[in-house]
């Protein structure tokens, strides 16, 4: 799919229910026609994830997720040899007795017995359809792993000794997600394109609010964006981020309330903090004045 | 309004342009905004696809393009907003010249195009393109800075310092993290290698193929005085132990005077200025007295039991001047000593040539002490991270 301008591929995310400002809607159309990387950086909670997800609906692609975390390797992210099917074959032909040591040898590394990780399936998927890849939490991996990201996503090959080259013919979208636990390499910025997602405006989360929690009324919205904006303001070790207030709309729509009261917070907060400390530190009195601070 | 992507702009204008964002891209290094080949060459590419009549699109190009921290995102929008502050942005429209087919119009009119765009993109009568050089000059003398005691910095100094500091420690931090990988010992089949191996052997497990473990992370915990002795060295040695915390995980700060308080969430902070700021507006006995003996007491027995390990370095950040009981200090050493894998004092004072570890505090603790260390300049806390790479 062709967008030729940003306006259309900015109206195209908004069609996919993902409100989203000019700037990001640019980068998109940068990394589409440049083909490069996009690493997307912000608070948790503001909709990083949620933009490949958009994209690859958007693109009809498919979407391809590494989720990384501490200790992840080549082995879980690239490719593995199935090692008990190929026991088994082993065996198998040796019961048989009908191949020659190098008929076995062939047969077991072809690519029946590889297991696929999410790295190689995108290069491979990428030669056939779409793809979008999606790289989460990037700044939870190793150092070590990022360098090795970093050979991947400079020209998208792969090679497997026992098979040979792999090499997407269309490389795919690739968005780079980081909450920033650490800085991630620089060689590995370069690459990308970069782009900070901050705390929506009140406007922009209101109309998220809206697209995506399709039942709540637009009195109760607007409280419940003002309340989150408000909360933001505060000093608390994590705040939310617009995920927290779409559950708290919709909390609150299951629950049938209209309007935000100290009594019906107090019941939800549980939605928008996450963290004892938070939840001690949002007393009544605190939660009374930031809802004081609200125009109705 | 004018839309047109670089290519239709005209080959004139085009040059202008280009040239200027080759100054913007100068201007951008000076200020240490990395901007290598392979991104000027991606925003030329980048404004082949883009409207570059529209100011907002033009300036997200640039900015995904050159920008890859969150904290440098202000210093771009400010370099960006005094360069690109043209009288107007939107070009006028020429009747006589079409966009796009200016290439073939006749040369002086195309001249005039040219000056007419080199105008809107201009700023403050080129002062630009001399205030880069200005700053690279100024930026040079790194040697002498390395080796200046912080306590005799002042205004551009400091600023040039924080840089070198943070880059340091996140060079440092990379380094650490390589040298876990290097050290991995094997003990652990790895089948899959296992497998490959038997089958010179026809298909039998003759040799058992190891594969290293990864070693666990080798924590830190660092504590840091900032009473009111230490007050002209707190800032570097935040800057540091910030740039170290963005770089590697597993490190732990504390920052104490009279008492403890942790800061390494703050530290995570997104620039240097805000993590500063909240420090000093959570820490409530900043640049008061030391009670060292009571703060690690203290740290042993509500912190240590989380942070410390037989694998944790503890490096202490102190000049030694205690007003507590020297009986405490004595013990608390004495328990972090058996508690931690190494612990490290880093002392200011010790940088300067008369120094002698006379003061109380000192000589308490010193005997439990594996490394005493100066930590005065860019230099000792170069020479730190060599012995921290070569423990970890």
């Amino acid at each position: 799919m062709e967008f030729h301008s940003i306006e259309a591929l900015q109206e195209a995310m908004h069609t996919h229910d993902y409100i989203c400002d000019r700037a990001l809607a640019t980068i998109v159309f940068l990394a589409l026609k440049l083909e490069k990387p996009i690493l997307l950086e912000g608070e948790a909670g503001v909709g990083k994830t949620e933009v490949a997800k958009v994209l690859a609906a958007m693109l009809r692609a498919k979407l391809i997720r590494l989720q990384c975390y501490e200790g992840l390797d080549v082995n879980t992210a690239l490719y593995e040899w199935n090692f008990p099917r190929q026991m088994l074959h082993i065996k198998i032909a040796e019961a048989a007795a009908h191949a020659t040591a190098e008929q076995i040898e062939h047969e077991l590394f072809s690519t029946d017995y590889l297991i696929k990780r999410p790295l190689l399936e995108a290069i491979q998927s990428g030669m056939t359809q779409p793809t979008v890849l999606l790289i989460d939490e990037v700044d939870r991996s190793d150092e070590e792993f990022e360098a090795f990201l970093l050979e991947v996503l400079s020209d998208f090959q792969i090679s497997i000794p026992e098979i040979g080259t792999m090499k997407a013919e269309r490389p795919p979208l690739v968005i780079l997600t980081s909450n920033r636990t650490r800085e991630i390499h620089d060689a590995l910025k370069r690459r990308c394109l970069f782009h900070w997602i901050d705390y929506p405006s009140f406007d922009k989360e209101y109309a998220i609010v809206r697209t995506k929690v399709p039942g709540i009324a637009a009195h109760l919205a607007s409280q419940v964006c003002q309340f989150a904006e408000a909360m933001r303001q505060q000093d608390f070790y994590k705040r939310p981020g617009v995920a927290e207030t779409l559950d708290w709309a919709r909390a609150l729509l299951y629950l049938g309330r209209e309007r935000l009261e100290v009594p019906t917070i107090e019941e939800t907060l549980g939605c928008v903090l996450k963290y004892k400390e938070d939840l001690d530190k949002a007393n009544e009195d605190l939660l009374e004045t930031i809802l004081n601070t609200i125009r109705v | 309004m004018q839309t047109a992507c670089i290519e239709e702009v005209g080959e004139r204008a085009a040059e202008v342009i280009e040239q200027k964002l080759l100054e913007f891209c100068c201007l951008l290094r000076a200020y240490e905004i990395q901007v290598t080949a392979g991104r000027i060459i991606d925003i030329f590419r980048s404004l082949q696809t883009i409207d570059v009549f529209q100011r907002d699109t033009f300036y997200t190009a640039l900015e995904a393009n050159v920008v890859s921290r969150a904290g440098d995102r202000e210093l771009f929008r400010q370099l960006f907003l005094q360069f690109w502050s043209g009288p107007t942005w939107v070009m006028p429209p020429d009747p006589c010249v079409p966009v796009g087919e200016d290439a073939c119009a006749p040369l002086p009119l195309a001249l005039e195009q040219a000056k007419m765009h080199a105008g809107s993109w201009d700023f403050r009568n080129d002062a630009g393109s001399e205030e880069p050089q200005q700053t690279v000059a100024l930026y040079s003398p790194q040697e002498v800075l390395t080796r200046k005691d912080f306590g005799k910095m002042a205004g551009q100094e400091l600023l040039r310092v924080q840089r070198l500091i943070t880059a340091m420690a996140r060079e440092l931090a990379t380094r650490m993290s390589r040298r876990k990988k290097a050290g991995a010992k094997a003990h652990v089949i790895d089948p899959g290698r296992t497998m490959r191996r038997s089958l010179r052997y026809g298909g039998e497990v003759m040799e058992l193929v190891q594969r290293g473990p990864k070693l666990g992370k080798t924590k830190m915990v660092v504590l840091c005085d900032v009473s009111g002795s230490m007050d002209i060295y707190t800032t570097f040695l935040i800057q540091f132990l910030y740039g170290l915390q963005n770089g590697l995980r597993g490190i732990e700060t504390i920052v104490f005077s009279t008492r403890l308080t942790r800061i390494t969430p703050l530290l995570r902070r997104r620039n240097i200025d805000a993590a500063l700021q909240l420090i000093s507006e959570t820490v409530q006995d900043w640049s008061g007295g030391t009670k060292i003996g009571a703060c690690l007491h203290e740290f042993n027995w509500t912190m240590a039991a989380n942070m410390v390990t037989s694998k944790t370095l503890v490096i202490v950040i102190s000049d030694g001047w205690d007003t507590g009981d020297t009986a405490v200090l004595d013990s608390a050493m004495a328990q972090l000593r058996r508690m931690a894998l190494r612990v490290i004092w880093l002392n200011p004072l010790l940088g300067s040539a008369n120094y002698q570890p006379l003061c109380k505090g000192i000589q308490t603790a010193l005997p439990y002490v594996h490394d005493f260390l100066p930590v005065h300049n860019v230099e000792s806390l170069r020479q730190f991270g060599h012995l921290v790479a070569s423990l970890i």
